[in-house]
């Protein structure tokens, strides 16, 4: 269910800029933040749902960039390391608030209040999104951050693993979880029984 | 394979890490039970809408000025980070330059842009939630921009008006169709933060809505005529 839209951190960055950010030029570093700071303070509130929060994982992540820049040796893209280091420090974030977020299970029974929402199809309209906002708002941290981890940015779960410090499957098992666990909230009423 | 089978390797399915083997079994299966492909469309209709999710928020203020603070009494980067600096000048010339390049009503974008920096460092702080009045700086941010957008919108729709006998058919089909498109999100949005107003979310997704219609807006009005 890898996300087939572009993702957020595909900025286009030039070359000399990158070899001027390593070489600590200001100007340049101050680029790659304008360059990265809208995807990877989305990101950061995405995962963490909080404002405050966010806008310190941005300003974490970019003093990282600031600080390991000059090791960074292109093997693979400047926006995929960028965007790593923020899952990272987003990760950290959620682990300090809560103890320990990949620590969380995922609840078993639905609320009436949390199956009240709108109808779930093919189309996503703009109201269709909108539900789903919602309902991924009412997700424990632990099943929001593998779905968005895995669905919308498109990491395996050998890679959401790696960053959670946690067994592939568990990632596996946590999202078929939220999977099932969102697509109760959405369509209210489509139990998903086996049939045979 | 029965349908309970079937459930538990569905994300597994839709996702392509099946085994071979398996994955016959599955698509097997889907070709005889009607119910069990509904359970499919719905897991392939999530992922699509997962990815159709708005991921361009923007910080409510610019957070750079705090990172270089941090930055100079960090030191780890101290010696590294402005080892190369440029004079005031440049950055002075690059900034009128830049600002030559706006066109009309860039004051009102200013506005927006204002809005959202007063809202993030009003009482409660740089985007800090909570008021006693249960205010977040979200919410603030967004009461803020909605009447700035507002007279924005109206300001650049009366520019393109005059300005629709010169652009082509093509062009002003394209823009008519991005401003319904996005007008439908914004109130669809707006509605939705009606009903849920405590939504964490809504606010900076309808904020970025906004900034987006205008510089569409903005950019449409700037546009060459056609030749």
């Amino acid at each position: 269910m890898t996300a087939v839209t572009p993702t957020s951190f595909a900025v286009p960055v030039d070359e000399i800029t990158v070899a001027r950010a390593r070489a600590g030029d200001e100007a340049a570093l101050e680029a790659l933040f304008r360059s990265f700071e809208a995807p990877v303070y989305s990101l950061a509130r995405r995962l963490t749902r909080s404002t405050h929060d966010a806008e310190d994982v941005l300003q974490e992540t970019f003093l990282e960039v600031v600080r390991s820049i000059h090791r960074f040796r292109g093997d693979g893209s400047l926006a995929g390391w960028i965007r790593k280091v923020a899952v990272s420090k987003a990760l950290m974030k959620l682990r300090r608030r809560r103890g320990s977020a990949f620590e969380e299970t995922l609840p078993e029974d639905l609320s009436d209040d949390d199956l009240a929402l709108g109808p779930y199809g093919p189309a996503t309209s703009a109201a269709e999104r909108v539900d789903l906002e919602t309902a991924l708002g009412r997700l424990s941290d632990v099943a929001r951050v593998v779905i968005w981890l895995h669905d919308v940015e498109g990491y395996s779960h050998d890679e959401i693993a790696a960053m959670a410090g946690k067994t592939a499957s568990f990632s596996k098992s946590q999202l078929a979880r939220a999977h099932a666990r969102l697509r109760e909230l959405l369509a209210p009423g489509v139990r998903e029984e086996p049939c045979t | 394979m029965n349908c309970r089978d079937l459930v538990a390797r569905l994300d597994d399915f839709v996702d392509g890490t099946l085994s071979a083997a398996d994955r016959g079994a599955v698509a097997l299966h889907l070709e005889i039970c009607p119910s069990c492909r509904e359970a499919e469309a719905r897991v392939r209709a999530l992922a699509a809408g997962a990815a159709m999710l708005p991921r361009a928020i923007e910080p409510a203020h610019d957070l750079w000025p705090d990172i270089v603070a941090r930055i100079q009494g960090d030191t780890v980067t101290q010696g590294r980070f402005g080892a190369v600096r440029h004079p005031r000048w440049h950055r002075r010339g690059a900034l009128a330059a830049a600002a030559a390049a706006l066109v009309v009503v860039s004051s009102v974008v200013t506005t927006l842009m204002v809005a959202r920096r007063d809202a993030a460092t009003g009482p409660s702080g740089p985007g800090r939630a909570g008021t006693a009045a249960g205010v977040t700086a979200a919410t603030l941010e967004l009461s803020q921009a909605r009447g700035s957008y507002e007279a924005a919108r109206r300001q650049l729709l009366a520019v393109l008006e005059t300005r629709r006998s010169s652009l082509s058919p093509a062009t002003l089909k394209v823009l008519d169709e991005n401003v319904r498109i996005i007008d439908d999100a914004v109130r669809q949005m707006e509605d939705a933060l009606a009903r849920d107003p405590g939504n964490q979310e809504l606010p900076s997704l309808l904020v970025t809505a906004y900034r987006q219609e205008i510089d569409m807006l903005q950019r449409a009005a700037g546009l060459p005529a056609r030749g």
